[in-house]
């Protein structure tokens, strides 16, 4: 069941692909893929490519898919893992929801952090008291590991 | 309707487009589908089939819920009777009853007030027909595959895998049977063999076989999920090794094993309220001594004698024969150290960074492919050396006409790809730092001044040297307050917060100037123009100079007696023969407390003699 609607993806992502963001698989497991995403411009990883990997369970879609950052980003929702603290990867999830859907979904929280729902409470708190600070250590991160 | 139904959806999801959108966006299809309902096709996808939106399989019946997300029979049920949810799979409205019918055009309000051929209270559906009843609750029946006993029922999955093994010899995946939310005609049936396959390694792609508690012999969960839950409520996890590497948890059977651990690996507290309190452990010898001494500073002072096996002196020797803990003792220098210490992982392999520079070429030509084939061209020219780095960097900016893309990136990822010595390597690097250059020019470091102290501190000009471009970025440390001014109008987005910035440094250096004056000349004269000059300032907000004016004249007077004050201090060198035995005395008197804490005191003692 979950083969059939993984392959239906892979060709609409090929039909028409996501602005700012890339996937498919690795090798010939459909079950693991790798995407990318291009740091959003207005943000401050703007200029870096992201890599993610993306490991589907055998229940998908009715389970969400695994996804985590490989390329280090400093963001107060991705911890030093590449975890990602976003909640339709956890109990918001939809099986109508797809991978293209999501990874926009995770392109916009690089725009728009939620610090009040950290992964890492470190860089929250710095986001919120010094916002500079954040913008320039994401900077330099994104220099550092996405460039 | 229609707007009421759109409005749910949205409601419930936050962070991502409404599903209705979202639905619309990507199934060019499916337009028509979410919420409005105008007769299309439910999914029409992939070769205009009828294709059900979740499982991607053809249509037969379709399940229409309250709020029109049609979906087809099998995925509706599997939610409703396997999952046990009622919520819509599209957009997570709740619904009590849903509709299985044949019409994929039909809404749910056309069925207002007809008559159902069979209701199913349990699971809350109508079904139109009484075929499509009976295509449906078959569904969960355990029927044998190899036709005995017709379609009865056989009850539940235990029966059926004794029905299997007495009659065919045959077996289950009782792990599968459990958790997989599959109908008993989905699960495969296993010979023995096959069953040890399926489950040691996995015998599908996607699916590696159910994973194993090491500690509890032949257990076995349906996926990492499930062990990891056991684990977590069945066995014991060091959380200082989680913090050192997050990525590799390290579990131990139960507490004694994980206290083995603890001493082995990492500083515990010996106090015996500590070993009672359990998990008082850290990661090294300077956290355990600041623990010892804020929690057990009066047992220290008491009983001399009696800790001095706490500190982590006794375990350091042991360290040096296991070869986890050294390993993880150098690189455990903390959060932000451990981020550094990843600076080996920003080598990335060859393969991914050409990834990334195909990644960014592509996003740049917006994704079109003969673009990209023509990038590719360039990019070979160059390699083989019929084209300089000055020709490629133009043909770069003809082909990349996209007001967003970075040619200059390009080039930068392009140089990686080379090796560091070569020559094309070089002249790639040389024009991307005169770019760069460049760009900084223009720019006027509009942010960076904003980040310059945390230059400092994150940076640590490590990248710098790996990247090659270490002089552009020290000269953007160098003047960043200085180019501020000239930035009347703000072009860039960064600048409001640089604007800030620029303000709040730029206040406190016309105050400095005047207090370096009245230190140096310490003369009367210049108080009236220092005063004056407040004065003047303070006429726009008279109320806060008010009560700035009276600390003012109060410091001057204390200047004047300031050497008073400091000569207590000064007296101190003169005495300082004295004091290191003090400092001596002092320090022998905590050295029986903590022997181990040999090292931290010799640092100490060094301190000392050094002055």
């Amino acid at each position: 069941m979950s083969l059939k609607r993984i392959t239906k993806e892979l060709n609409d992502l090929g039909r028409d692909p996501p602005t700012s963001c890339s996937a498919g698989p690795v090798g010939d497991d459909l079950y693991h893929w790798q995407a990318s995403i291009m740091g959003p411009p207005d943000s401050p990883y703007a200029g870096g490519v992201f890599f993610l990997s993306i490991h589907f369970p055998t229940d998908y879609p009715f389970k969400p898919p695994k996804i985590s950052f490989t390329t280090k980003i400093y963001h107060p929702n991705i911890n030093a893992n590449g975890n990602i603290c976003l909640d339709i990867l956890k109990d918001q999830w939809s099986p109508a929801l797809t991978i293209s859907k999501v990874l926009l979904s995770i392109c916009s929280l690089l725009t728009d952090a939620n610090p009040d729902d950290p992964l890492v409470p470190e860089i929250a708190h710095i986001y919120k008291t010094d916002r500079a600070k954040y913008e320039a250590t994401a900077k330099e991160w994104t220099k550092k590991y996405a460039v | 309707m229609s707007d009421t139904t759109r409005g749910q959806p949205k409601r419930n999801f936050r962070r991502t487009q409404g599903p209705v959108d979202a639905v619309r966006k990507s199934d060019a299809k499916s337009d028509g589908e979410a919420g409005k309902r105008t007769g299309n096709k439910v999914d029409t996808s992939s070769g205009g089939d009828n294709v059900c939106l979740i499982c991607a399989e053809n249509i037969r019946y379709v399940a229409v819920p309250p709020c029109n997300h049609v979906v087809c029979h099998t995925c509706a049920f599997r939610q409703r009777a396997l999952y046990g949810k009622k919520s819509c799979l599209v957009c997570r409205t709740e619904a009590e009853n849903v509709v299985f019918c044949r019409d994929q055009d039909a809404s749910y309000e056309s069925f207002d007030g007809k008559q159902f051929a069979q209701v199913d209270d349990k699971f809350g559906i109508s079904f139109t027909v009484v075929e499509i009843a009976d295509a449906t609750l078959s569904l969960l029946k355990h029927t044998c595959p190899f036709g005995d006993e017709g379609d009865s029922d056989l009850g539940s999955y235990k029966k059926y895998n004794t029905h299997l093994k007495d009659k065919h010899g045959k077996t289950l995946c009782m792990i599968c049977a459990s958790h997989k939310k599959a109908f008993p005609r989905e699960l495969p049936v296993f010979t023995p063999n096959q069953l040890r396959l399926h489950q040691a390694k996995g015998d599908s792609k996607g699916f590696s076989g159910h994973p194993m508690c090491k500690y509890c012999s032949g257990q076995r969960f349906y996926s990492g999920d499930e062990l990891s839950v056991h684990m977590r409520d069945k066995h014991e996890r060091c959380h200082i090794c989680d913090r050192i590497d997050p990525a590799n948890p390290q579990y131990f059977k139960n507490y004694e094993q994980l206290f083995d651990h603890f001493k082995d690996a990492h500083y515990i507290c010996t106090a015996q309220t500590c070993l009672d309190n359990k998990f008082v452990v850290f990661q090294d010898e300077l956290d355990l001594q600041a623990h010892i001494l804020k929690e057990h500073g009066s047992i220290l002072r008491t009983s001399n004698n009696s800790l001095p096996a706490n500190s982590g002196r006794k375990y350091q020797s042991r360290l040096s024969t296991f070869t986890q803990p050294t390993s993880r003792n150098s690189s455990s220098q903390r959060l932000d150290q451990n981020k550094k210490g990843a600076d080996e992982n920003p080598e990335d392999t060859l393969e991914m960074k050409t990834k990334r520079m195909h990644e960014r070429a592509r996003h740049y030509l917006k994704y079109s492919h003969a673009d990209y084939e023509q990038f590719l061209a360039i990019n070979e020219g160059y390699k083989n050396r019929l084209m300089t780095a000055q020709d490629l960097f133009t043909a770069y900016q003809n082909l990349f006409k996209n007001p967003e893309a970075n040619t200059t990136l390009l080039l930068y990822d392009f140089s990686e790809l080379f090796f560091k010595n070569s020559q094309q390597h070089k002249d790639l690097r040389l024009i991307y730092d005169s770019e760069q250059e460049k760009q900084d020019r223009q720019n006027k470091f509009p942010s960076l001044s904003s980040s310059s102290m945390l230059a400092g501190n994150v940076i640590g000009g490590s990248w710098g040297k790996s990247s090659g471009s270490a002089k552009p970025a020290a000269r953007q440390y160098n003047f960043p307050t200085l180019k501020k001014p000239t930035n009347s109008q703000p072009v860039l987005r960064p600048q409001p917060v640089s604007y800030s910035k620029s303000k709040t440094i730029s206040s406190p250096p016309s105050p400095a100037p005047t207090i370096k004056k009245s230190q140096s000349m310490d003369k009367s004269e210049y108080k009236p123009t220092y005063l004056d000059s407040k004065v003047s300032t303070s006429q726009s907000t008279p109320s806060l100079n008010r009560s700035k004016f009276p600390p003012l004249p109060k410091p001057q007077e204390k200047r004047f007696r300031a050497p008073l004050v400091n000569e207590p201090n000064i007296p101190d060198p003169s005495q300082w023969s004295k004091a290191p035995q003090g400092a001596q005395q002092s320090s022998e008197d905590f050295i029986p407390l903590s022997n181990g804490k040999k090292k931290g005191k010799q640092k100490q003692l060094l301190f000392h003699i050094g002055i």
